[in-house]
């Protein structure tokens, strides 16, 4: 727990560009919110390693928002289903259902259809907001952070010297 | 010259770091990707193993295992070692145990998530074989349907007493008797109190006053007084008559309530002896009941291999036809592992997600090995179009020359559902086969050889069937059971002595009916033979058993005949009270006129 919230705290005062973190993030609620072994999910893994997203984040990301993403699974299926029923969508579906790639993507269950289609819907609106609540924390609640006692007495606790000594192991970015 | 000064330069100078991407993200992918397919490699056997055992064990509702499963990618199949299938109902068996299956998958349909499946190889087979451990799995307790059949009346005669305490809460007698002692006590209140109403309200003496005063005054000497008078009297001689009236109403309703009393008194004897009849029918070997002494014998085994095929017929239906719900007009189903619902839409190619076309059974019986095939294996007939059918054979086995037994199962149309089977089984050497399991007279053929016909067809859950046996040199047992007194005991014995006899028969069953409500009409050689040796036996008990029956029926019902005929004589009274206020009434008219 010490260890999570001491990398969100490294993560957001460390010098990576906003968007960087906020991609990872974003990516995070699509792996999180679908079905893990999904096509989708091995493009995603994909992007964040080859572009310069922030790995840390989206590893962080995935861990939180795996749990939400649980408990939204009714929701999801309601809406896949709605999506998936839809009559003007038919002829969508129908030719997606016959082909062989979309059928590997699963698009056809009513919880990775709605699933997906939530995160994706909520993937630019989430980008901006965690864009904002970067920069925010970094320029106004980073010095105060730095004063608090319970900060200073995790920076002066054992286990933040040994994590400071591991930073390096965060990950490509 | 400057050219080389100008690419020495180049090299020289550091290379631009890309800020939006890392190219040796690729390389991490790869390792990623070839990392996860080597662990898929490593660990596909033990993920199948665990699936077909999850999958079966939800599937059965009792313990499915498997000892090894071998997937292969080139060409692309799996191969399912040592299958064991637990018996839901008798976990310490299994139902089925398997060797081995193995079949290869069309490789570009299984990424469309469709096991299409040519040919399937199912080896050694074996049926009813003892497990080591229970197979059961919560949510599995209560009695198996043979232990249910053994609670089946037997058809010994029981006595009086049990038969009569089994049938009292629906004797039709006592219930006509009881209603009517509960209607007499409310009627007699119910009309005291209606005619203490009507003599309050045609008060003769009130009437008599009334009168005289009017013809006080009429006899006055005036004009008016007299025509005035005259009105008034002719109004009272009308009001009196309309109470007449009430009270000629009120007896006719009286003399209906009376009527349906004295009815329910008189029929209770001819009800009792109705009931008495009725209870004869259904526990004494009657000369009609001995005609269908064959459904006694024969009936429960039969039932009992019906009710048990009709069972794995229940239990088999979600392989041979699945689940499907329509939600917006668009088939919706229920993906065996995955969370959610699938959509299905139309395919150029439909195929079911499952489909053997064929799968060559091999069974071993430790009578011998049977052969046989299924063809079109799948929970979607009506995606495939074409039925389920299967056929096994097999000759010169240990105890039987040959068996045939083939049958199809066509859900195409799942309004329409039609199974068929037929068995054929010829040289069947019976023995020990339990008939009867009665505490008294328990009944098993000792030896016998047996040549079977079955033919069944279940269509909309409604069975058609008909069962054709010949036994020869047959020898049936008839165990020495608790011993009975009395004609019960002479009754047992002469079935005993008859059934001894037998040494070959014919039987013919006709079954028919829903799984709930099945009709079993079973006729066999057995019955004459019965017949002649107990009728004249059941003839002299049925007198005997009928009489007790009726005086037990007669001592339950003396006590609300009994209330009812006080009943009737307190009502009496109520009826002379009525027929007192309509002749003073009368009277008074008749006085006045």
């Amino acid at each position: 727990m010490i260890q999570s919230v001491l990398k969100v705290v490294k993560i957001l005062n460390s010098e990576t560009h906003p968007a960087q973190i906020s991609l990872g993030l974003c990516f995070s609620v699509v792996v999180a919110f679908t079905p893990k072994f999904s096509l989708h999910n091995v493009v995603i893994l994909f992007l964040i390693l080859f572009f310069r997203i922030n790995l840390s984040a989206f590893l962080l990301g995935g861990i939180l928002f795996t749990g939400v993403g649980a408990l939204l699974d009714p929701l999801f299926h309601r809406i896949g289903l709605a999506v998936l029923t839809a009559p003007s969508l038919e002829r969508l579906w129908t030719g997606f259902y016959n082909a062989t790639m979309w059928r590997v993507q699963e698009f056809n269950n009513t919880v990775v259809m709605g699933s997906l289609l939530s995160a994706v819907v909520l993937f630019v609106p989430l980008y901006f907001l965690f864009n904002a609540l970067v920069r925010y924390y970094r320029k106004a609640v980073y010095a105060h952070v730095q004063k608090l006692k319970i900060v200073q007495a995790i920076k002066g606790n054992d286990l933040y010297r040994r994590y400071q000594s591991l930073k390096d192991w965060g990950g490509l970015a | 010259m400057s050219a080389r000064k100008d690419k020495a330069a180049d090299a020289a100078r550091p290379r631009k770091r890309s800020r939006a991407v890392r190219w040796q993200g690729i390389l991490v992918f790869l390792v990623l990707c070839a990392l996860a397919a080597g662990l898929w490699l490593l660990f596909v056997d033990t993920y199948a193993e665990r699936t077909v055992e999850r999958t079966g064990t939800a599937v059965v509702g009792a313990k499915v295992e498997l000892d090894k499963a071998d997937v292969s990618l080139s060409p692309l199949g799996i191969t399912l070692l040592g299958l064991q299938v637990t018996n839901p109902d008798a976990p310490m068996t299994n139902a089925v145990e398997v060797g081995r299956i193995a079949f290869h998958m069309d490789g570009p349909n299984a990424l469309r998530r469709k096991v299409i499946i040519e040919e399937m190889s199912v080896e050694n087979v074996r049926l009813n074989t003892p497990r080591k451990t229970s197979g059961a799995v919560s949510g599995t307790e209560g009695p198996t349907p043979l232990e249910r059949l053994a609670e089946l009346p037997s058809f010994v005669i029981p006595n009086v007493q049990e038969a009569f305490a089994k049938e009292k809460a629906d004797l039709r007698s006592l219930k006509l008797l009881a209603g009517a002692a509960a209607d007499v006590e409310a009627m007699r209140t119910r009309w005291e109190a209606r005619v203490k109403e009507l003599q309050a309200a045609a008060d003769v003496e009130k009437y008599q006053e009334r009168y005289e005063a009017l013809r006080a005054k009429a006899g006055k000497v005036s004009v008016g007084g007299l025509v005035g008078g005259a009105k008034d009297i002719a109004a009272l001689r009308k009001e009196v008559r309309a109470d007449i009236q009430t009270v000629t109403d009120a007896k006719k309703a009286f003399a209906v309530d009376l009527g349906a009393l004295r009815k329910a008194a008189d029929d209770a004897p001819a009800a009792v002896k109705a009931d008495a009849r009725r209870i004869v029918d259904k526990y004494s070997l009657t000369p009609e009941g001995l005609g269908n002494i064959s459904r006694l014998l024969f009936g429960p085994k039969i039932e009992g291999q019906v009710r048990s095929a009709l069972r794995w017929n229940e239990r088999l239906s979600p392989f041979l036809e699945r689940v499907k719900e329509k939600v917006k007009g668009k088939e919706v189903v229920k993906p065996l592992r995955a969370r959610g619902r699938d959509v299905r839409f139309r395919e150029d190619k439909p195929l079911p997600d499952f489909l053997a076309r064929l799968a060559k059974v091999s069974i071993s019986l430790p009578q011998g090995d049977f052969a046989g095939r299924i063809e079109n294996l799948t929970s979607e007939q009506d995606v495939l179009g074409r039925p389920l059918k299967f056929s096994f054979s097999a000759e010169k086995l240990k105890g039987l020359r040959s068996a045939a037994f083939e049958g199809t199962f066509d859900r195409t149309d799942p309004a329409a559902r039609k199974d068929g089977l037929s068995l054929r089984l010829r040289g069947y050497e019976a023995r020990n086969v339990k008939l009867v399991e009665s505490a008294t007279l328990p009944v098993s053929l000792g030896e016998g050889l047996a040549d079977l016909d079955v033919r069944a067809t279940l269509e909309n859950g409604a069975l058609t069937a008909r069962i054709t046996a010949g036994l020869r040199s047959a020898r049936l047992v008839v165990g020495q059971g608790e011993a009975r007194p009395g004609l019960a005991g002479r009754v047992d014995e002469a079935v005993r002595k008859a059934l001894a006899g037998v040494t070959g028969l014919s039987l013919t069953a006709e079954i028919s009916g829903t799984p709930d409500a099945l009709d079993l009409r079973i006729r066999s050689d057995v019955d004459d033979v019965l017949r002649a040796a107990v009728g004249s036996l059941v003839r002299d008990q049925l007198a005997g058993f009928e009489n007790d029956i009726r005086a037990a029926i007669d001592r339950e019902a003396a006590g609300p005949l009994e209330r009812i005929g006080s009943g009737i004589k307190g009502l009496d009274a109520v009826g002379l009270g009525l027929d007192g206020l309509d002749k003073r009434l009368a009277d008074l008219l008749r006085k006045w006129k």
